[in-house]
């Protein structure tokens, strides 16, 4: 046996060095030190004045050490567990393990079996939450946008109920106000088995949103406050836009979204410490001649590394993003757009990484790009799985039986290596052109197309018990009833 | 001031640890002095002999270990290759990342007609003609096989066809050792002189050993030639895990390596200080269709494996990406780019090749081939990093716009976008609304427009010296047509 032997399992990138993420770290600190954030919410502020913070007005200082206390109670690492007990969908959050899912919240949906551009409607969530069930490089459910055919106060809820009954992997909920907040906690609850099971075995996490730069909304804080008390994992992520609701250079546009996260990150620990608790940040630059949020840059792809970088140099996990495009359509640009964020994001192993499935700058939804992407993922965990190196694999015994001008096809070696060795595509193909004209001369396109149509058609989430399914309907007829008033 | 930081430039990326990498060397040593490789040529077998090898069976080469290191310490760490207008263009050296074509596929798909057809010299003109029209291209191979001349000759008309095409440094095949010499003898013509050649090559010539372990007679005699000459020579092989080499992808690595050392030992026993560059088209065979995969993971990973071998080897490496197992350009075209550029590039390999090739190269398309032009432009911004400094941090900037501002209208934002933000070429981000009233194109119809235009519109810089290039195709069509193959 060889000895000393230090193997990479996986393969290795570094973005930044080390000295580079305590420069960015500490620009940060002093952001929220010096310059402060706007926070509209008292309570919130109140929570911060007691612990040390400077406050004027709506202006919050941090001295550093408040931070410092409430990244040293949050978690690296939790679990968001499968509503069906199956420990295959649960969400292990942890260094080195990287998951994907859908995006939240826009305003058009790419019809699932026509391609048309509309609006979003509650089956839109059941089909998102199905098909994300079915697809096995998905591991987190949200809805790719806001439901248009009820009441506009209670679409939120609405969607949460459709997407829990008919996805048994954990969902990412969102919510328009207070009200929606508090009704998707009741369902969750009920699906979980109460409020201490909830605590114990949450199936669902919650994300909200600061404004950059450096603003907290006083619906933002309110919900930031609710997850604290009662312990539902928090996702606090910032949208900067580099050029428009930040500075133009890499470096300052994470350290404005980390000063901005970490403000979540301080009231939830201040409330709750040892909240589960997940940085975020969707940071790209803005493209100069269309004045849109670039979803498809290369730099999202950068900045993405380089905060997930920083996130894991703190200790905390961070909700990424990836798979996402400015394409129109899911057409050549939207598949290298998506694959390049989602290999960044495998290699830089950004643990929750959203907005796969948006395209048009996450004006559209669609399923279509999602399914394209549960393959470019699957193409991409192969590289990011790196090269197996020991005697077996090594082979010299195998290349000497075999010899010069022989072939490996018919050794035992081959055999009992290849699967493992291989991946398995199945929207890539690989046939002879003369099969490729004879199945159809489908383009990729084409192939996703039929998946997803195929997908929908047959794919049956496990239902829900009847006594959550009825604890649903009962919190559904609330809201409606709230709504008409 | 700031006192003892360090940074990173680039993002840093490897797939092997130093010890996994001495794992696949020693394990490729030991296949070269026990199961040994074939060498059919008398002149190479002899070289080996005399330097120590154990030969039997007449042809089958046994290589001491110490032999090949011996060899690898006198084969040059770098390899410049120059254009046609003699600058220095690529230095081929530690972590320097250059992308270019592939050669020789039997097939376009017509930029006017899509329809599948043979490659002929006009084709190939136009290949070399779109390299030279992109920014991101840095040398180019023919990417179509020049049908429409004859076969034993086809070799000096595909080079006078990339010569009239473009001026940036090319990498040829050629049909044997006389094909190579008169190739030599046309960048010579260019160049004016063969000393000018020695200071500032024209070519890199690819040799191809055949998996498993096996050097044809044609292979060595090209790179016998090109030893002799000076020609730097790229000498690889095309293993594919499962069938010419074993389905571990270590395995394959070891075998690959083996083979790429023998060519380098011959060379060098040719002439010490003889340029050879290592690598190789490593893949997978896609068992359901029996195909080599030119789009499979596996390939973006073996390759930079093979890089980061190379790298510890200190030589130049050729590696792939930009290729794909689609038969059209689609989203899975563009998936196969996207990554296989990016993991090129992030391994820091030297040549990267067959930029271009779709149907597992059988089709050579100008559509890949500017489509991943701006693939690669995407991919170098990514490489470019993140500058950690005051400047770039921007504190002072966030502080002044404070909480709710806009950076829009800051001086710091002008100062800085063009350089932060890379600036897409056939990529789209307009709103709908305007891309709508452009004609709602994909991606690939505006890759389309961009390939005609080039055709049309772009002139390259005339070549010097053409009618005596002409002459020499001439001249070897003539001979082979009389059968009269003793040319040099």
């Amino acid at each position: 046996m060889r000895v000393n032997q230090q193997v990479n399992h996986t393969v290795q990138f570094h973005l930044l060095s080390e000295e580079q993420l305590e420069e960015v770290y500490r620009a940060a600190l002093h952001l929220m030190e010096y310059t402060g954030l706007d926070v509209h919410n008292a309570e919130a502020r109140a929570l911060l004045s007691g612990v040390g913070a400077w406050v004027d007005g709506v202006r919050v200082r941090l001295p550093s050490s408040v931070v410092e206390k409430a990244l040293g109670s949050a978690p690296r690492s939790f679990t968001v567990f499968s509503r069906e007990s199956d420990s295959s969908k649960d969400l292990h959050i942890g260094p080195g393990r990287f998951h994907y899912g859908p995006g939240p919240t826009c305003p058009n949906f790419m019809d699932p079996r026509t391609g048309e551009v509309r609006t979003y409607t509650r089956a839109d969530a059941r089909a998102v939450a199905t098909v994300c069930d079915a697809l096995p490089n998905i591991d987190f459910v949200e809805s790719l946008g806001t439901v248009s055919d009820v009441p506009p106060a209670v679409g939120d809820v609405h969607e949460f109920a459709e997407m829990i009954a008919h996805t048994g992997k954990p969902i990412v909920a969102w919510s328009y106000a207070m009200e929606g907040c508090r009704d998707i906690h009741r369902m969750a609850v009920a699906v979980a088995g109460g409020d201490d099971a909830s605590v114990r075995r949450p199936n669902y996490i919650f994300y909200c949103e600061p404004l950059s730069p450096l603003v907290s909304s006083k619906e933002a804080m309110d919900k930031v406050l609710y997850c604290a008390q009662h312990r539902v994992p928090l996702i606090f992520t910032p949208c900067v836009i580099g050029g428009g609701t930040g500075p133009s250079t890499m470096a300052g546009i994470i350290a404005q979204a980390a000063a901005e996260s970490w403000l979540g990150l301080v009231v939830s620990q201040q409330l709750s410490p040892g909240t589960p608790f997940c940085m975020g940040g969707v940071v790209s630059c803005m493209d100069m001649k269309t004045m849109t949020f670039a979803y498809g840059a290369p730099e999202l792809s950068l900045l993405q590394a380089g905060l997930t970088e920083l996130a894991h140099y703190v200790g905390l996990p961070l909700w990424t993003t990836g798979g996402c495009s400015d394409s129109k359509v899911v057409d050549e640009q939207a598949a290298i757009e998506g694959a390049l964020s989602v290999l960044c994001a495998a290699f830089s192993g950004g643990d929750l990484c959203h907005d796969l499935g948006y395209v048009e700058s996450a004006m559209t939804g669609s399923l279509q790009q999602l399914v394209t992407m549960d393959e470019a993922i699957g193409y991409v965990k192969r590289i990011a799985r790196g090269i197996e190196v020991n005697p077996d694999t090594l082979a010299v015994n195998v290349i000497d039986e075999v010899g010069p001008g022989g072939n490996y096809l018919t050794e035992a070696h081959t055999l009992a290596h290849f699967r493992r060795e291989f991946w398995l595509p199945s929207l890539m193909d690989r046939q002879r052109r003369e099969t490729w004209e004879d199945r159809g001369r489908a383009t990729m396109g084409g192939r996703a197309q039929a998946r997803l149509t195929e997908l929908l058609a047959s794919h049956e989430p496990t239902p829900l018990p009847q006594e959550a399914t009825d604890s649903i309907e009962r919190v559904l007829t609330a809201a409606n009833a709230r709504a008409e008033h | 001031m700031r006192a003892n930081t360090q940074s990173n430039m680039t993002p840093r990326f490897r797939v092997l640890s130093p010890d996994q990498i001495e794992d696949i060397y020693l394990a490729a040593l030991e296949v070269l002095e026990r199961t040994g490789t074939r060498v059919h040529h008398g002149e190479a077998v002899n070289l080996l002999r005399q330097a120590g090898c154990h030969v039997s069976d007449g042809n089958l080469a046994r290589l001491p270990s110490a032999l090949v290191k011996g060899c690898l310490q006198s084969t040059p760490e770098r390899v410049v290759i120059a254009g046609r207008d003699r600058s220095r263009k690529l230095t081929l050296e530690y972590n320097k990342v250059y992308f270019g074509t592939g050669s020789d596929c039997p097939f376009i798909l017509d930029p006017y007609t899509d329809e599948r057809r043979r490659y002929t010299f006009r084709d190939v003109y136009h290949a070399a003609k779109i390299t030279e029209a992109l920014p991101h291209i840095d040398f180019h191979m023919s990417l179509g096989l020049t049908s429409d001349v004859p076969t034993q000759s086809y070799d000096r008309h595909q080079l006078l066809a990339m010569l009239q095409g473009t001026t940036k440094p090319l990498v040829i095949t050629a049909v044997d050792g006389e094909g190579l010499a008169d190739q030599y003898q046309m960048a010579c013509e260019v160049l004016e002189s063969k000393e000018e050649f020695a200071r500032t090559p024209l070519f890199v010539v690819y040799i191809e050993p055949s998996s498993p372990l096996t050097n044809t007679k044609e292979a060595l005699e090209k790179l016998l030639y090109a030893a002799e000459t000076g020609i730097p020579a790229i000498y690889t092989p095309c293993p594919m895990c499962g069938g010419t080499a074993p389905a571990t992808l270590a395995g394959l690595m070891v075998q690959c390596l083996a083979e790429c050392f023998t060519g380098l030992v011959v060379a060098q026993l040719k002439r010490r200080g003889a340029p050879i560059i290592i690598g190789g088209l490593v893949s997978i065979m896609d068992m359901s269709s029996t195909i080599m995969s030119y789009g499979a993971p596996e390939m973006a990973l073996l390759s930079a494996g093979m890089t980061d071998v190379a790298k510890w080897l200190r030589l130049p490496v050729f590696s792939t990406g930009g290729c794909g197992d689609a038969k059209v350009l689609d989203q899975q075209a563009a998936i196969e780019a996207a990554v296989s550029i990016a993991v090129a590039a992030l391994s820091g390999a030297n040549l990267v090749h067959d930029v271009g090739y779709l149907e597992s190269g059988l089709v050579g398309s100008y559509d890949m081939l500017v489509m991943s032009d701006e693939i690669i432009g995407m991919v170098k911004r990514i490489m470019r990093g993140i500058v950690v400094d005051d400047e770039h941090l921007a504190g002072h900037v966030i502080d002044k716009v404070g909480p709710g501002g806009n950076f829009l209208a800051e001086d710091h934002t002008l100062a800085h976008f063009r350089k932060e933000f890379w600036q897409p070429r056939l990529i789209d981000r307009s709103r709908r609304e305007a891309w709508e009233a452009a004609g709602s194109k994909t991606l690939g119809q505006r890759t389309r427009e961009k390939v005609i235009e080039i055709i049309e519109d772009f002139e390259p810089a005339p070549l010097p010296a053409e009618q005596k290039l002409k002459a020499i195709c001439a001249r070897a069509d003539e001979q082979y047509s009389k059968g009269d193959k003793a040319l040099v």
